[in-house]
C-alpha cells in the first residue's frame, strides 16, 4: 500500500479534528457568507413577513354526580370523555372548523383550543364558533339530565302521596304504618339527594375567551436565521472541500 | 485492564441498568400537551458523553475513531437540524417541542457511539451481554409477579420496571429478547458448557416473550410473530441442519405455555386473542385500517399536504407532529419527502452492516448480535406502518445500546 493509499484507508477509518478546524478555516469565506446571509435573511423576514392570529380559548368540561352502585361513592361524570374531544374536535364532529390544535392539560377538565389564521377576526369568529358548538351540547346535556332529575322527583312525590294515603287508610284501620313512614323517609331522602344532583351540575363554560394575539416572527427569529446560515455555510465549505479532493476521480 | 478502562466499563453497564430500570420524572408539559420525561439514563449520558468529550479534548488527541454509520447519523441528524432551524425562523415550530425531540433523537445516537467507543475488548461484550441477561430477567420476573398477584403496572397489562405505556413495554421486551435469543441459537449453543446450562441459557434468553404478551400490546405481538419469522428464517439459511429443526421445535414448545399461562393470568390480554388469527392476515389488516390507518395516518397525511409549500424538502421540523402511528408519515412531515429519504440509507446501513457480519462473520457472538441486529431493525421497519418505534425511548434505547455492541464486535473481529 502506498502513501496515499494507506492515508486514505486511515480517513475511511479516522475523523481528524484538526482536519474539520483547517476546514473551516480554509473555507472560513465561504462560511462567513453564508453566515451574514442568513442573518439578513432573517432581518428582511423580520421586518416583511406578515403577521398570523394566534386564537387560544379555554373551556372548563362540566358534568354531573355519578354515584357508583357497588362503592356507593360519588364522581363527577363528564358531558363527554375530556381525552376524546381533542380527538372529536380535530375530526370536525362539532362542525366545519379549519385545521386547529386541542390539549387537554394533563389531571385537569379543560380543553385547550389554539387556531392560527391569516385574519384577527377570522380567527376570533371560528374560536367562537367552536365555543358555542361544544357549550351548546354541553347545555343540551345538562338540560337532559335536569329533565331526568325533574321526572324523577315527580315519579317519587307521587308515590310518597300515595303511601300517605295509605297511612291514613291503615291507620284508620289500627294497623302498623311504620314501614310505610320509613319508606316515605327513605323516598324524601332520595328527592333530597337528587334536588343536590340538579343544583350541583357543574355546567361547561368557557374559563378563557377567545384571545387573539397577533403572531409575528421575533427577534429569535433572525437567529435562527443566522445559525441557519452558519450550519448550510459549514456544509458548503466541507462539500466544496471534498469536491476540489475528489476533482480528478469525479 | 487498567483503571480507566475498568470506569469506562462500570459506566456502560451502569447505562444499561439504567435503561433497564430507570423510572421516568415529570419536567414539563411541552405545548402539545405532553409530558417532558427525564429517565436516569438521559442523566447518565449527558454526563459520560460529556466526561468522554472532556477526556479526548484533554488527552491532546485530534484523531477520532470513525464508527461505522458515521456518515449516514450525521447526515440523518444534519437534516433534523436543519428542518428544526428552518421551522424556527420561519416560526412555525414552538422552541420547546422542537428542542426536546430533536435532543431526544441526539441521544440515542450518543448512546450508540458512547457504546462503540468505550469497546475496546471482545469480552467487555459478553460481559455486557450477561448484564443484559440478568437486566432482562429481573424484568420478566417483575412481569411474572404483576401476572400471578394480579396487581397489573401497565396500561393494558402487566409493565416493565419504570415502564408504564402498552408499546414501551412491549417493544422494550421485544428487542430484548430479538438480541438475546438470537446470541443464544448463535453464541451460547456453540459454548462448551453442559446441556443443563444450555436450557437454562435458552430458557433466559427466551423469557421477555413472556413480557411481550404481557405488555397486552397487538402491535408488538405482531410483529413478534414476525421476528420469530425472521430469526428461524436467517437461521435456516446459515445452519440448514437438524439442530435448526431441533430449535425450532424447542420454540413452539416453549411458546405456548408462556402464552398460555400469560392468557390465564393477563386481563386485558384479550387485546391480543383478537389478532390470533393472524394467519389469514384479515383481522390483522382490519384491525390497523380501523385503528390506526382511517383514523390517524390519512387524515395526518391528507393535512400534511396543505401545511406549506417548503414541506417536500425540509419539513415542518422535528417535533411538529403529536403522534403519527407511522414513522415514515411522521419523517415526511417533519424533515421532508427528499430528507425523509436519508432515513432510509442510515436504515439500509445499518442493514448492510449486519448483513455483513451476519453471513461473513465466523465468530458466534459476532454472528448473533449481526443476526439480532438485522431482525431488530427489520422487525422496526415493519412497526413503523403502525406506530413511531425510533422516537420511544425506552425500546430505541436498547436498539441502539445493542447496535454499538454489534459494531464493536465486528469491528474487533
Amino acid at each position: 500500500m502506498n502513501y496515499s493509499e494507506e492515508k486514505r484507508e486511515n480517513q475511511l477509518k479516522e475523523v481528524d479534528l484538526l482536519d474539520i478546524v483547517r476546514i473551516a478555516k480554509k473555507r472560513k469565506k465561504i462560511i462567513l457568507a453564508l453566515f451574514l446571509a442568513g442573518l439578513v435573511a432573517g432581518v428582511f423576514w423580520y421586518f416583511l413577513a406578515s403577521s398570523n392570529y394566534q386564537g387560544t380559548v379555554i373551556l372548563k368540561i362540566g358534568g354531573f354526580d355519578r354515584l357508583a352502585e357497588a362503592t356507593g361513592k360519588k364522581s363527577l361524570e363528564y358531558f363527554e370523555n375530556i381525552s376524546e374531544i381533542a380527538e372529536r374536535l380535530k375530526k370536525g364532529a362539532y362542525g366545519d372548523y379549519p385545521e386547529v390544535e386541542a390539549v387537554n392539560p394533563l389531571n385537569t377538565n379543560l380543553i385547550e383550543i389554539n387556531l392560527e389564521t391569516k385574519s384577527r377576526a377570522q380567527t376570533q369568529e371560528i374560536l367562537e364558533r367552536i365555543e358555542m358548538d361544544i357549550l351548546s351540547i354541553h347545555n343540551q346535556k345538562a338540560e337532559d339530565r335536569r329533565q331526568v332529575i325533574d321526572q324523577e322527583i315527580i315519579f317519587l312525590e307521587d308515590k310518597m302521596e300515595d303511601f300517605k294515603k295509605d297511612i291514613s287508610f291503615f291507620m284508620a284501620r289500627g294497623e302498623q304504618t311504620a314501614l310505610l313512614k320509613l319508606e316515605i323517609y327513605n323516598m324524601e331522602k332520595l328527592v333530597n339527594n337528587l334536588e343536590k344532583e340538579k343544583t350541583n351540575i357543574l355546567m361547561s363554560e368557557a374559563i378563557k375567551g377567545p384571545e387573539v394575539v397577533e403572531k409575528r416572527p421575533g427577534y429569535l427569529s433572525i437567529l435562527f436565521a443566522g445559525a441557519l446560515g452558519l450550519l448550510v455555510g459549514l456544509l458548503a465549505a466541507f462539500f466544496t472541500d471534498w469536491l476540489e479532493k475528489n476533482r480528478k476521480r469525479i | 485492564m487498567n483503571f480507566k478502562e475498568a470506569i469506562k466499563i462500570l459506566s456502560l453497564i451502569f447505562l444499561a441498568a439504567a435503561i433497564a430500570f430507570s423510572p421516568s420524572f415529570p419536567a414539563g408539559i411541552l405545548s402539545n400537551g405532553k409530558i417532558i420525561e427525564i429517565r436516569i439514563e438521559d442523566i447518565l449520558i449527558f454526563i459520560l458523553g460529556f466526561s468522554l468529550l472532556i477526556g479526548f479534548l484533554a488527552s491532546g488527541k485530534t484523531v477520532v475513531e470513525k464508527p461505522p454509520l458515521f456518515i449516514p447519523i450525521l447526515i440523518w441528524l444534519g437534516i433534523g437540524l436543519l428542518s428544526v432551524l428552518t421551522n424556527w425562523a420561519f416560526a412555525n415550530l414552538s422552541l420547546d417541542r422542537g428542542f426536546f425531540y430533536f435532543l431526544k433523537e441526539c441521544q440515542f445516537f450518543v448512546f450508540y457511539f458512547y457504546v462503540f467507543w468505550c469497546i475496546k475488548k471482545t469480552d467487555t461484550v459478553k460481559l455486557l451481554v450477561n448484564f443484559w441477561l440478568f437486566f432482562a430477567f429481573v424484568n420478566v420476573l417483575y412481569v411474572f409477579y404483576q401476572m400471578i398477584s394480579g396487581l397489573q403496572r401497565g396500561e393494558y397489562g402487566t409493565a416493565a420496571i419504570g415502564e408504564w405505556g402498552v408499546f414501551p413495554t412491549g417493544a422494550f421486551f421485544l428487542l430484548l429478547f430479538i438480541f438475546l435469543f438470537n446470541i443464544f441459537l448463535y453464541y451460547f449453543l456453540q459454548l462448551n458448557i453442559s446441556i443443563i446450562k444450555k436450557i437454562g441459557l435458552g430458557i433466559l434468553t427466551f423469557s421477555p416473550v413472556l413480557g411481550v404478551f404481557g405488555s397486552a400490546s397487538k402491535t408488538n405481538f405482531a410483529v413478534l410473530l414476525f421476528a420469530f419469522f425472521l430469526t428461524f428464517s436467517f437461521l435456516f439459511l446459515r445452519k440448514i441442519n437438524l439442530k435448526a429443526v431441533l430449535v425450532f421445535v424447542l420454540f413452539i414448545v416453549l411458546t405456548i405455555p408462556i402464552f398460555s399461562f400469560a392468557l390465564k393470568n393477563v386481563h386485558d390480554v384479550i387485546r391480543v386473542k383478537e389478532i390470533i388469527p393472524v394467519f389469514s392476515l384479515k383481522p390483522l389488516w382490519e384491525s390497523y385500517l380501523n385503528s390506526r390507518f382511517n383514523d390517524t395516518i390519512k387524515p395526518l397525511f391528507q393535512a400534511s399536504l396543505e401545511f406549506s409549500a417548503h414541506l417536500p424538502f425540509l419539513g415542518m421540523g422535528k417535533g411538529y407532529v403529536g403522534e403519527a402511528h407511522n414513522q415514515y408519515l411522521r419523517n415526511f412531515i417533519e424533515v421532508g419527502f427528499i430528507s425523509s429519504l436519508m432515513f432510509f440509507v442510515l436504515i439500509f446501513a445499518i442493514i448492510g452492516k449486519s448483513w455483513r457480519g451476519f453471513s461473513k462473520s465466523r465468530d458466534g457472538l459476532a454472528i448473533g448480535l449481526s443476526a439480532g441486529l438485522l431482525t431488530a431493525t427489520l422487525a422496526l421497519l415493519f412497526i413503523s406502518f403502525a406506530t413511531e418505534p425510533f422516537i420511544v425511548v425506552k425500546s430505541s434505547s436498547v436498539y441502539w445500546f445493542f447496535a454499538g455492541l454489534t459494531m464493536a464486535v465486528l469491528k474487533l473481529k
